[in-house]
């Protein structure tokens, strides 16, 4: 990078702060770097009133000398005040920013239409450190009111200086091996950090096994609990070492450049003293050089500081600007766009669609032709592995096929805007998610614009077969969901058929997707529900609903109009239940395999 | 007359011991304020440093006042050094004032810097200690109780630091080695050169600085504690920006457009919060800004004090400079900017404290001691109740003897106990009313430690840990860690011998792939894992054998693989099997149907379809579907 590009990165880093900070606070920044440049001018006046005290005092004047001393007990007075209204301004105005860059981080993570964050580790690691770093970069915008501090400071020691002498200009030559030093400080901590992020990401992750009541079973059961601490004391071992490293050589760095810069300034005002023994110069200016030096060398520690923090904050704001290109660049809908159809006359087709996930080798769908007709009940079965649940990815638009089209009606599903699409699928998926909410809340956020219609959650609940759930004890669907709050915890059965319900509270859908919907329920649930499939995918089949169903149930599939079996992210049969038990492959082998387990 | 003269001075000691009682009191305040526990981690933490720290302190809080002293003397000699030349004694002076001057302007320049750095490695020390110490008072109880508990939770939020900008104990230390220690050492130094002057303009200065720096400190002491009043909104908020952001939920989030929902629910909870808390800050800035104007009136006088007596001669140019430099240093104490940090972050250490007074040992006294073979006679539940806290009973008044040896399967519909069961029988937790026993002991009579050595499961939830493929099946059992052979076979008989040893570094990759050479496993593998990890424990001397839904990730063949080896996996072995799959169930040689928390029906397979209960009713209800298509055929 040359020294023009990182000129340039660090204004742009200046100006993405600037607007975060007047975007969400702007009363509140303006306020604090006025009270910022009010402090340090009356600071700077303090230091020129010592001066005049002096002056006057070694000339007898007794009036002159106490005006002087009125001068800097009020300079001094209005400098504190603005102090402490900034110390109280700028923690607000932090907390505002923090609030805007969370809305922020939500919105640009979601608006990345793919999963990749979900499937591929590195760019998981990348979000989570965006995330990490929200609070650094919402402390960041005091380097606003630093920066003008800084400048204001610098520029008035620096004409206070060269007004008793334009050679101490020279001095400034000594600040440049204080920033080469600064700059090598923070080389230094980068390197360590790179070094220690793994360590401490897995120390983390020990940490919250330990405070974790589902890891907690386990710890006890098998005795773990002095095992994990060892190895969250191994790691803490590991990352001071880095750490340590990286703190002493920095300051063994900053300690030279200190040096350098203050031997080159103790010269000078030991150059000052003399002409001052000499008669040259007055005893007020020797005052005001040796007291100027504090603010001089505090000017440049604070443009060192902020020299040494930019790299730092670019850095944070660079992955900020990386999410923001990120979810800018997404793949957009094909032009011109098509929004989904009412109803569906024909179905959804897969036109020889192939998939590969980013950053791996192997296909997880290859080829894979197949017709999901309009108010059809179609089955989806297939081995661990075999690209059921990509399939289904690809039909939410988590993904875009590597090759082929999807057609819905004909239309390419590429072609429409995404969240459209999304609002007419309603889907569970395997690992759904528990929304520790109010009972109520957990369902109706199925369908957000619904939330609060009790009676409908009370209905969905109900088709779900989980209109038990709606009496839960104490306050039935007012119910606070979660030991973590408090509330009451479920039954790995109880929150499948919540989220079942949640997926029906959706209206109108064209596609409904049931991802092993019973995996964690009992046979008489179970069995309960499928009656209700059946009626369920019926009752839509007039719009041209399409419902497709994953199950390692065979017993479920059956009763679907058409079987899809997937062997390695091939379709390998598609039939009836029928026919493809005649036909004597895949398919009619496991259901073999299962059915002679009730034999 | 005698009477008062001889009540004086039983009243004065009244009063004296009265004042010492008070003074002792505010004594033992402020040695348990927040950041004095948090101070007294440092020692605890790394004593070496601490050392350091106190000694770069001194130096820090005694070469400004000293330079100050240097400054007087340098400007002071130098009216007389103009008259009689460099040469003279008066010139030397001037030198040799100067060559204090310049070494200490350098001592003041490097000694911060090297105060920073160990304040640094000290306040991550200290960091570290507080969650080494949270680590152990989680792992202390035996129960998992503590864990499920909101309060816990609200403490771990709390340890973790406070506020939006999350400031925790390091924090806290690093502002109080760096800034406020140094800043009142400062002051007392200089108040001790200003004293020489006036002691009553010294006087006149500590209090307006001290009434000064109470209101400034007591605002961020009610702010510190408002907020931990807010742990549960702060965690709420917390919840809500997971739930947005996080990978597990990024499918609902998208289906479901909730993300904007979610950002307008975190912002109310961030909200009803930080409301109350800028009010208070307003109030506390408003004191400070008072106590500001009462600290520049008091300078004005001071000041005005030492022109005038300069200007008239009284003293000199160099003591007029070195008291006036004293004066203002006084001041600095009360705008240090430090209370912040102090007061937020070491609010961690009462939590913390609370969080092992809440998890310290229960007295486990005249505890049984269990055989190796333990249980050799049967595993029984007699009339056992059980509630979580003080919810409805979700075992009630259950029974029910297994025979050592023996297999049993638990079903159940969803939500009847069936995993609250197991639970009880590793001793998670202990039942409410009722008791478990190994035969014929009681296990609260057993040291929890023992008799989870007898004890090998697989949970429904089972764990993933993100280490090694060693670690997460030698924790099975540790003491076997090193045995290759006993991994081997566990894994073997789990069935994901192959894939572990496919992997880029076989037993030592870590089975997550943020960590370097890390490889992901599927579900089914995982779940594979975890089932070695639990015959990992049956290899180091496990009797009993839990298998809590051991299958559920398991596509159909896996799952007949497993259940076809089911009696070599369980030979020898006490074994309790819970799962919804009937044909698995079958296999168990008793099938136990819970209802509601208690038992329904147990027996044989074949006895249960005889007696034509629940059981066979549920069976049916499986297999009548295979059926209805073998009829079709």
């Amino acid at each position: 990078m040359t020294a023009l590009e990182k000129v340039r990165g660090a204004a742009r880093s200046l100006a993405t702060i600037t607007k975060l900070g007047f975007g969400a606070a702007p009363a509140r920044m303006s306020l604090a770097i006025l009270a910022e440049l009010v402090g340090a001018g009356f600071a700077l006046g303090s230091t020129y009133a010592i001066k005049f005290i002096v002056q006057e005092a070694a000339a007898r004047h007794v009036l002159g000398a106490v005006w002087a001393a009125v001068a800097l007990a009020l300079t001094a007075g209005v400098s504190a005040v603005a102090y402490l209204v900034y110390g109280s301004l700028a923690p607000k105005a932090i907390e505002l920013v923090t609030l805007r860059l969370d809305h922020e981080l939500i919105r640009l993570t979601n608006r990345i239409p793919t999963l990749e964050y979900h499937d591929r580790p590195a760019f998981a690691d990348k979000l989570a450190l965006v995330r990490q770093s929200r609070q650094a970069l919402a402390g960041s915008i005091q380097v606003i009111g630093l920066s003008s501090r800084t400048a204001l400071l610098s520029v008035g020691a620096i004409a206070i200086m060269a007004s008793i002498d334009l050679r101490f200009l020279l001095l400034l030559l000594f600040a440049v091996p204080r920033i080469f030093a600064g700059v090598r400080a923070q080389k230094l901590t980068r390197a360590s950090q790179d070094a220690y992020a793994e360590p401490v990401r897995l120390r983390a992750h020990v940490y919250g096994l330990v405070a974790s009541a589902t890891a907690g079973k386990e710890i006890r059961v098998f005795g773990l609990q002095k095992a994990l601490t060892d190895r969250f004391l191994g790691l803490t071992m590991q990352i001071r070492r880095e750490r340590d490293r990286a703190n002493w050589g920095g300051a063994g760095w900053l300690i030279l450049g200190d040096a350098a810069f203050m031997g080159a300034y103790v010269a000078a005002i030991g150059w000052v003293v003399i002409r001052a023994a000499r008669g040259e110069i007055g005893v007020g200016d020797v005052v005001l050089t040796a007291t100027m030096a504090a603010v001089l060398v505090g000017a440049i520690a604070l443009v060192v500081l902020i020299g040494q923090y930019l790299p730092t904050l670019m850095l944070t704001i660079e992955r900020f600007h990386w999410l923001e290109d990120y979810a800018q660049a997404a793949p957009e809908a094909i032009k011109p766009q098509t929004p989904p159809p009412a109803v569906l006359a024909r179905g959804i087709e897969m036109d020889s669609v192939s998939f590969a996930y980013p950053d791996r080798d192997v296909s997880a769908l290859s080829d894979v032709s197949l017709t999901l007709p309009a108010g059809g009940v179609i089955a989806l079965v297939g081995e661990n592995g075999s690209g059921k649940s990509t399939l289904v990815k690809l039909l939410c638009g988590f993904y875009r096929p590597t090759a082929g089209r999807m057609l819905v009606d004909g239309q390419d599903l590429a072609a429409m805007p995404m969240e459209a699409w999304r609002s007419r699928v309603c889907a569970t998926f395997q690992d759904y998610a528990n929304f520790e909410l109010l009972l109520h809340e957990s369902i109706g956020v199925g369908e957000i614009a619904r939330l609060g219609r009790k009676d409908l959650v009370a209905q969905a609940l109900d088709r779900a077969g989980g209109s038990a759930l709606a009496g839960l004890q104490p306050d039935g669907l007012d119910t606070l969901l979660g030991r973590k709050w408090g509330g009451t915890e479920l039954s790995g059965g109880q929150w499948q058929k919540l989220a079942l319900a949640r997926a029906l509270f959706r209206e109108g859908p064209l596609l409904v997707v049931f991802d092993e919907p019973s995996a964690a329920l009992d046979a008489a649930a179970e069995h309960e529900m499928f009656a209700r499939f059946a009626t369920e995918a019926r009752s839509g089949a007039a719009a041209g609903r399409v419902t497709l169903l994953i199950s390692h149930r065979f017993s479920t599939v059956r009763m679907a109009d058409a079987i899809a079996v997937l062997d390695k992210g091939r379709l390998k049969e598609f039939g009836t239940h029928k026919a493809l038990m005649a036909n004597g492959g895949l398919y009619a082998e496991l259901y073999e395999l299962q059915a002679t387990g009730y034999r | 007359m005698t009477g008062a003269a001889a009540a004086m001075p039983r009243r004065l000691g009244t009063i004296s011991r009265r004042g010492l009682a008070r003074a002792l009191c505010w004594a033992k305040v402020r040695w348990d304020a927040p950041i004095m526990q948090c101070a007294r981690l440092l020692p605890e933490a790394c004593p070496v440093l601490t050392a350091v720290l106190a000694a770069l302190t001194f130096v820090n809080a005694v070469a400004p006042a000293a330079t100050i002293v240097a400054t007087g003397l340098m400007v002071g000699s130098l009216p007389a050094t103009v008259h009689a030349g460099l040469a003279s004694a008066a010139g030397h002076r001037t030198l040799m004032a100067l060559g204090f001057w310049a070494g200490l302007m350098m001592l003041g320049e490097i000694c911060p810097r090297l105060l920073t750095a160990t304040a640094d490695s000290a306040s991550s020390r200290v960091e570290s200690r507080v969650q080494e110490r949270v680590i152990v008072a989680l792992n202390r109880p035996w129960s998992i109780a503590h864990l499920e508990d909101p309060r816990t939770a609200d403490l771990l939020s709390q340890v973790s630091g406070l506020g939006v900008g999350a400031v925790g104990p390091g924090a806290a230390v690093s502002a109080l080695v760096t800034t406020r220690i140094p800043m009142i050492l400062r002051s007392v130094v200089s108040g001790a050169l200003l004293f020489a002057y006036s002691w009553p303009a010294t006087l006149l200065l500590f209090a307006v600085q001290f009434v000064f720096v109470r209101q400034i400190r007591r605002s961020w002491v009610d702010d510190a504690k408002t907020l931990l009043g807010k742990t549960e909104t702060v965690r709420r908020a917390d919840y809500y920006r997971d739930l947005a952001l996080g990978a597990a939920t990024a499918k609902e989030m998208r289906m479901l457009s909730l993300s904007d929902w979610l950002g307008g629910r975190l912002e109310r909870e961030w909200m009803t919060g930080l409301l109350q808390e800028w009010r208070q800050r307003r109030r506390g800035m408003i004191a400070g800004v008072a106590g500001a104007i009462g600290m520049s009136l008091a300078g004005l006088a001071v000041y005005g004090l030492l022109a005038g007596d300069a200007a008239r001669g009284v003293i000199t140019i160099g003591a007029l400079i070195i008291y006036l430099r004293a004066a203002q240093a006084i001041g600095g104490w009360g705008l240090s900017g430090a209370d912040y940090a102090i007061e937020y972050g070491s609010a961690a250490l009462p939590a913390l404290r609370e969080l092992e007074a809440r998890t310290a040992d229960v007295s486990l006294a005249a505890l049984k001691t269990l055989p190796i073979d333990a249980p050799s006679r049967e595993v029984r539940f007699d009339n056992v109740t059980f509630a979580y806290g003080a919810g409805v009973p979700v075992l009630r008044d259950l029974s029910l003897s297994v025979p050592a040896g023996s297999s049993l399967a638990i079903v159940g519909l969803n939500g009847a106990g069936k995993t609250t069961l197991v639970k009880l029988l590793a001793r998670l937790y202990d039942p409410t009313s009722g008791a478990v026993t190994i035969d014929g002991v009681d296990l609260r009579d057993v040291d929890p430690a023992v008799w989870r050595g007898q004890v090998a499961a697989i949970f429904q939830d089972f764990l993933r840990f993100g280490l090694s493929a060693r670690d997460n099946i030698g924790f099975g059992g540790l003491e076997l860690a090193a045995d290759e052979g006993a991994l081997e076979r566990a894994a073997g008989k789990a069935g994901v011998i192959d894939r572990i040893r496919a992997l880029p570094k076989g037993w030592d990759t870590p089975l997550m792939r943020q960590f370097t050479d890390g490889a992901d496993l599927s579900g089914g593998e995982w779940q594979r894992v975890g089932l070695a990890r639990a015959l990992m424990a049956v290899e180091a001397g496990a009797r009993l054998l839990i298998l809590d839904e051991p299958t559920a990730a398991l596509d159909g063949r896996a799952e007949a693989e497993l259940y076809d080896r089911f009696l070599e996996l369980t030979r020898g072995l006490t074994t309790i099997l819970i799962s919804h799959r009937f044909s698995t169930v079958r296999r168990a040689d008793r099938i136990c149907v819970l209802d509601q928390g208690s038992v329904l029906e147990l027996g044989s397979h074949v006895e249960l379809m005889t007696l034509g209960g629940k059981y066979a009713e549920l069976f049916t209800l499986q297999s009548q579907r295979f059926a209805e298509a073998e009829a079709a055929k």
